[in-house]
């Protein structure tokens, strides 16, 4: 799980990138951005060729967090035979490298892997998935215009626990290898594509890191946020007030790399056999909490929206010593009625003292 | 790794129909090698194959082994696939989970049971593991009310087996009580059991609507808060604290709960 | 493949999205961020399209009913029957004793052949589809006022209004996107004008509510516009260049004193001048309409009355400004261009006209093609059920749920001879049929969708299809060849190039034009860049016409015996007839079952506690459903949706037609609510 191990550090020229992931391709399966009708997305690639190396502003639209937890899951099988029901647990066993992963992206698996160890109870969907795949991160020189992982404390260069970390030197990307999976990649029969790291390397990473704090123009104190929920400072008329602009899409839990909700059903193929999924869920949806016999102890949607806010920057920082947001701007692209988790944070912080 | 959400298949050996929407279900698991170990207090997730999972309470006793039951409403689509199975049907089981109830606090107390409707099922568990305990506890006392005699459960016990070993009295919201003639709500029980506050801990289930009634009731009563126990429900969809589905504030009702003492449930107050 | 673009198969506001294959199956969706309208956005329905896709329950054979039962069986034996059916009886009782029933499901590609098929290869003009439920008024009113029945304007054109008036549309649960626009407007200062009898969520950002009596838009319209006319609010430069007409409305506007409209209307005189003032003053005022407007019996009078207030004030012909109907379906616009109607072909090209028929028979290779008017939706029923129609061929629509009066649909089915159902689940309908074939969602095929404004947008296949199932356009080819026309297409960007050839609105658009953008018709040529609003120097019939209307009172009024007013629509967790949605397990949850919504006053006085039991009935039937106890309806009137067979709004409704356009009167019918104990 990328464990930080004795870093060490390479050089790669930018035209050797291609040729690393054609030579990786050739190992294991490859996630890497790509270029689609203008959107730069997380996609399988099937040669280097496909993936997109150009600038583009970050983070890709829509996290990866659907190659660890997908949107819709087989989580096992049955069949009714004669000799009674059959269960089969469908577990993915596919090993991929995934390429270009953005700091908050990054952060946010950290911050999953936690939830899905948590307490001795581990998740084997999620961490086989995990187990099974290698990440090279590459660090942000230049903040999108939601982007606020500063802030969150989770970017823009992550700072360990990843397997290779990729920063742009210009020419050439230094190389960070953090993990002995980090290693793998980089070092064996993929050796001969990287070079010693410059020599004022660290030097120029502090620069490049400075130069790019300074860029982020969305400003969200979360730790304040956090000490007034706690407090209960926060007004219930704010919360009101924004929640009834909920849309009720989900989105802002589809795209969040820290939602975990999910919701489990079966799906009937026949009388006989049939399958059982999990997907996506959302805390705003009333029928989330709703109870057999009407019941509903989130009935009103004030009380649902501020459930998300409350888990992920009270709850989840008491557990875990972590928010459940890392500041990746993607809730703010998608939020329909424009109150993603940045205009949230602003609008607590403007309330004063 | 162990998966967490691979039932363990399980058969249903007897049924009986306790109310006109509730019944009983006498499971074994198919495997003879598997055993159930569970506590007072704790459920499983009931894997109908086809409609999905449900948390059912275990409802009988720890101390008779072999086999658990398990006292389920009909109230949406896997509860009543269920309610259509026969005996020798196959269901699956994860667990148990949950807290259960804490045995150790209520050693050598005198216990105080209040509950409502279906909310007997919990209590159940516990009551005969009392009874079957009897040198454990002090006086076993159980209030139940149910909407009507019909929508009583667990009649034999409630009307005659229990009787012998604990001091039961019963209501009902409206109609006849042919129990014991009692009509109203389970509140108007507390009046009539004389308790030593300082003996005694109540442990209380019932529906949503009754719970903060029964609460403040017992309170007012001169009971501590750490001496009430009770139950609390939530839409669950994994048991396992994965799903995020069953939090009350940072508590989770399938790991910290679902049993809470009324101190802990105060500090509950906000409800997200 | 593992991503796929493409356009979103719920409502009309035509969102682009990404379907995510794994090993042909469709695993999950998430939003285009650059395409115009979704813009990273998408409504619930959008987020959890994946569900419905690769659902066990999808029809993979064709049955066939044997012994009153349907089995499966190969797709020989099912064309084969066809064939033999569907022949026999053109050949006893003459082409018209056939109809097609088109679909707004569907692709442009296809619903243009179901035309061919039902034009050139079976020879009659029966063919239709549910654009007739919903719109058919908008096309008939607006090609009437200004020669073109579509929305006149874009949807993101909404974002930038001054003022917006909504009538008779839910707008942000059932078009979100637009609903979207329309909040976005409000927040950068925009004021809107709710004109909706129910307590809709655009309310919450509305600076006035008007609650008309269902029914009585028309002389609600007539009230603003005689303020306008009285306070000299009128565009009179507009009118004298771009209009005609105007002496008539004023005559018949004239009555409509403040006082009069009040107690037709039950609207406050003040709120009424405020609207006016407030619509006519500013400079780019939109007024977006849906099917509260258009489903009543005066259905093409309500268009034609809000077309008269537009004109009046030079509200139509510029970005911002004009009249936007919001289809419901993500292809009713396209299945209208495409001629699935039993009066016009392709590109609203009249039947009527010799010149048209002459063209297209050419085109087609046949000799003539059939000149008397097909019939319209209700009217197959109708004749189905009087013995007229004998076989009925419908792809992709569920009558059963969605059209009014059921159980009288119910009758005409089980009349006919022969019932074809092509769909990709066994509906309400579809249980009916002699034959159902496999067709294919989606997410299957190519082809093109046409948005509610007008945009063309592609459709791509992101898996092979289900099962046995075969995309719909090819399923057509091989019906057309078993009534003894062969037509032939590689795929479906030759189908468009052909209904290029022969649409002039349609004349430049070709698949290898349509990016994320697609193309807005008009759009005449290879070189035309597609149109953002239209009439923009002069109207598509030369000047805007002026038709004064008076107020009708609707076919059923509240009486003694059925003293509550019905009315129907949509909510936000299902689609239509829940074919999709019901099989998708969030939409599901969120939305388990019908309800009828009542007003806590009148629930008082009948005694109805929330969530008990409750029987609706009207003159053509009664159904059992859930009291939902809210202020959303105002006294007296009920709220129904239409989703749900248990409880199936549609056996209550008036099949009552409007005479102009045929479309039924859903919005209002005379209802009793009784407890069920
Ligand atoms: C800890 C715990 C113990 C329980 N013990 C018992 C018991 O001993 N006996 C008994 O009869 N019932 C018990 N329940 C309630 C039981 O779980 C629900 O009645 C059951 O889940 C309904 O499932 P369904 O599929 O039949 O209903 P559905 O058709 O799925 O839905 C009906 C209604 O139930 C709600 N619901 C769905 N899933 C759940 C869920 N997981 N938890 C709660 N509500 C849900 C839905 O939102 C809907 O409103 C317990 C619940 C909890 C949380
Ligand atoms: S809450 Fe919003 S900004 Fe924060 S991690 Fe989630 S999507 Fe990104
Ligand atoms: S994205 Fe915005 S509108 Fe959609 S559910 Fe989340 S908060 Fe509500
Ligand atoms: S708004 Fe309409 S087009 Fe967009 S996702 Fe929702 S249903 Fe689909
Ligand atoms: S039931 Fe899933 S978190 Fe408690």
């Amino acid at each position: 799980m990328g464990q930080v191990c004795a870093i060490e550090t390479k050089a790669i020229t930018k035209d050797n990138i291609r040729p690393w992931l054609a030579a990786m391709l050739e190992e294991t399966k490859v996630i890497a951005p790509e270029e689609s009708h203008g959107d730069i997305l997380y996609e399988f690639i099937d040669s280097a060729e496909e993936a997109f190396l150009d600038h583009y502003e970050v983070p890709p639209w829509m996290s990866i967090k659907r190659f660890f937890f997908p949107q819709m899951d087989t989580i096992l099988k049955y069949k009714k035979g004669p000799a009674g029901i059959i269960v089969e647990p469908a577990v993915s066993e596919l090993k991929r490298v995934i390429f270009g992963v953005r700091a908050c992206d990054h952060t946010a698996l950290t911050f999953c892997d936690k939830w899905y160890t948590a307490d001795g109870l581990k998740d084997v969907y999620y961490l086989k998935r995990r187990e099974n795949s290698t990440i090279i991160n590459l660090a942000c020189n230049k903040p999108g215009k939601n982007c606020f992982c500063v802030y969150a404390d989770s970017g823009p260069f992550a700072k360990t626990n990843f397997d290779v970390q990729l920063v742009d030197f210009g020419d050439e990307y230094l190389v960070e290898i953090g993990s002995p999976k980090g290693r793998a990649i980089t070092g064996g029969r993929y050796a001969a594509l990287f070079k010693p790291a410059p020599q004022n390397a660290e030097e120029k990473r502090f620069e490049l890191l400075l130069e790019s704090k300074g860029q982020f123009k969305t400003f969200v104190d979360q730790s304040t946020v956090t000490d007034k929920l706690k407090k209960d400072e926060v007004p219930d008329i704010l919360w009101e007030n924004m929640a009834k602009r909920c849309q009720n899409c989900g989105g802002c839990s589809y795209v969040c790399p820290c939602c975990i909700c999910f919701n489990v059903v079966d799906k009937q193929i026949s009388e006989h056999e049939g399958y059982r999924i999990r997907t996506w869920d959302n805390c705003t949806f009333a029928g989330y909490t709703l109870m057999a016999g009407g019941h509903n102890p989130r009935g009103k949607q004030k009380d649902r929206f501020m459930r998300r806010y409350y888990h992920k920057l009270f709850y989840e920082f008491d557990k875990f010593g972590e928010r459940g947001c890392v500041g990746c701007g993607r809730c703010t692209t998608t939020c329909p009625g424009k109150i993603d988790m940045a205009r949230i944070a602003r609008s607590i912080l403007m309330r004063g003292a | 790794m162990e998966n967490l959400y691979l039932p363990k298949i399980a058969m249903i050996d007897k049924i009986s129909q306790e109310t006109p929407d509730v019944k009983m279900f006498t499971i074994k698991y198919k495997d003879p090698k598997d055993e159930f170990h569970y506590q007072a207090g704790q459920f499983f997730m009931v894997s109908v194959f086809g409609f999905g999972e449900a948390p059912i309470s275990i409802t009988s006793s720890p101390t008779r082994k072999g086999f658990v039951e398990l006292a389920v409403k009909n109230a949406g689509s896997l509860t009543a696939e269920l309610h259509k199975m026969r005996p020798g049907a196959e269901i699956g089981l994860r667990g148990p989970y949950g807290n259960g109830f804490p045995l150790k606090d209520l050693k050598g107390f005198d216990l105080l049971f209040v509950g409502g409707g279906i909310g007997l099922a919990p209590l159940r568990s516990l009551i005969n593991q009392a009874i079957d305990e009897k040198s454990n506890y002090g006086r076993i006392m159980i209030l139940y009310g149910a909407r009507t005699h019909a929508d009583m459960v667990f009649k034999t016990e409630v009307s005659q087996t229990w009787r012998k070993a604990a001091e039961v009295i019963t209501t009902v919201d409206m109609g006849e009580n042919l129990c014991d003639g009692n009509v109203g709500l389970v509140t108007t029980l507390l009046p009539k059991v004389k308790i030593d506050v300082k003996k005694t801990k109540t442990i209380v289930c019932g529906p949503p609507v009754m719970i903060p009634f029964v609460l403040s009731d017992l309170s007012k009563m001169g009971l501590a808060d750490t001496d009430i126990i009770s139950t609390l429900e939530r839409h669950m969809k994994c048991g396992v604290c994965k799903c995020n589905h069953c939090n009350i504030g940072p508590k989770y009702v399938c790991l910290d709960g679902p049993v809470f003492t009324y101190a802990e449930m105060k500090l509950m107050t906000r409800e997200f | 493949m593992k991503k796929v673009l493409t356009t979103c198969t719920y409502c009309g506001c035509g969102c682009n999205f990404y379907l995510q294959v794994r090993e042909n199956e469709v695993v999950g969706v998430y939003p285009s961020k650059e395409h115009p309208i979704s813009q990273g956005i998408l409504c619930v329905k959008g987020w959890n399209v994946h569900e419905f896709i690769n659902h066990p329950a999808r029809l993979k054979t064709p049955l066939i009913r044997k012994n009153g039962e349907l089995v499966p069986d190969t797709w020989e034996a099912a064309l084969k029957l066809i064939e033999v059916r569907l022949n026999s009886i053109r050949k006893e009782s003459g082409p018209d004793a056939l109809a097609f029933l088109s679909s707004a499901k569907c692709t442009n590609e296809e619903n243009y052949l179901m035309m061919k098929l039902a034009r050139a290869a079976a020879g009659t003009n029966n063919v239709d589809h549910c654009a007739r439920l919903c719109h058919a008024s908008t096309v008939a009113g607006l090609a009437l006022a200004f020669g073109s029945g579509a929305m006149t304007n874009s949807i993101n054109e909404i974002e930038d209004c001054d003022v917006i008036l909504v009538t008779g549309s839910n707008t942000t649960e059932q078009h979100p996107a637009t609903g979207n626009r329309i909040i976005r407007a409000v927040d950068k200062g925009a004021r809107l004008i709710v004109a909706d009898p129910r307590e809709i969520p655009l309310v919450k950002y509305a600076c006035l509510h008007i609650r008309q009596r269902p029914g009585t838009d028309i002389a609600l319209f007539n009230g603003m516009m005689k303020v306008i006319i009285d306070e000299k609010l009128l565009d009179e430069e507009y009118i004298e260049l771009r209009t005609e007409n105007i002496e008539e409305l004023k005559k018949i506007v004239d009555k409509y004193s403040l006082e009069y409209v009040e107690k037709i209307t039950g609207v406050p005189a003040a709120d009424i001048k405020k609207a006016a003032r407030l619509y006519a003053s500013s400079k780019k005022a939109s007024i977006i309409y849906s099917m509260g407007i258009t489903q009543h019996t005066c259905g093409t009078d309500n268009v034609l009355t809000l077309a008269n207030l537009a004109l009046l004030t030079g509200h139509v012909g510029f970005p911002h400004s004009g009249i936007n109907p919001l289809r419901g379906q993500n292809n009713v616009q396209g299945a209208c261009d495409m001629g699935a109607l039993p009066t016009v072909f392709s590109g609203y090209q009249a039947l009527s006209s010799e010149d048209v028929r002459k063209k297209f028979a050419k085109a087609w290779g046949v000799d003539k093609l059939p000149d008397k008017a097909g019939l319209t939706v209700v009217e197959m029923i109708n004749a189905a059920a009087e013995g007229k129609l004998k076989a009925l061929y419908i792809m992709g629509e569920n009558p059963m749920l969605s059209d009014p009066n059921t159980e009288h649909v119910e009758v005409g089915l089980k009349k006919l001879d022969f019932l074809v159902v092509q769909d990709i689940f066994l509906t309400e309908t579809a249980r009916l049929a002699d034959v159902v074939l496999p067709g294919t969602s989606f997410a299957e095929k190519d082809g093109t969708f046409t948005n509610t404004e007008r945009r063309i947008q592609r459709v791509r296949k992101s898996i092979d299809p289900v099962g046995e199932s075969i995309p719909d356009w090819q399923i057509i080819l091989k019906i057309a060849k078993l009534l003894g026309y062969d037509m032939h297409y590689d795929n479906p960007s030759k189908i468009m190039e052909e209904i290029a050839s022969l649409t002039p609105i349609y004349g430049g658009v070709h698949f290898d034009r349509l990016k994320l953008f697609g193309l807005q018709w008009p759009c005449p040529n290879r070189e035309h860049p597609g149109t953002q609003f239209l009439h923009r120097e002069a109207f598509s019939r030369g000047k805007g016409k002026f038709s004064p209307i008076e107020h009708t009172p609707p076919a059923e009024e509240p009486d003694q015996e059925f003293p509550f007013i019905l009315t129907t629509g949509r909510m936000y967790f299902q689609f239509h007839t829940g074919t999709m949605t019901r099989k998708t397990s969030q939409l599901h949850r969120e939305h388990p079952e019908g309800y009828v919504e009542i007003n806590p006053a009148d629930a008082k006085a009948l005694g109805l506690r929330g969530n008990c039991q409750v029987k609706v009935s009207t003159r053509r039937g009664a159904v059992i459903t859930r009291a939902q106890v809210s202020t959303i309806v105002p006294e007296k009137i009920v709220f129904m949706s239409f989703h749900f067979a248990e409880a199936a709004a549609n056996r209550l409704t008036n099949d009552a037609l409007d005479p102009k356009s045929k479309i039924p009167e859903f919005k209002v019918c005379a209802a009793r609510i009784e407890a069920v104990r």
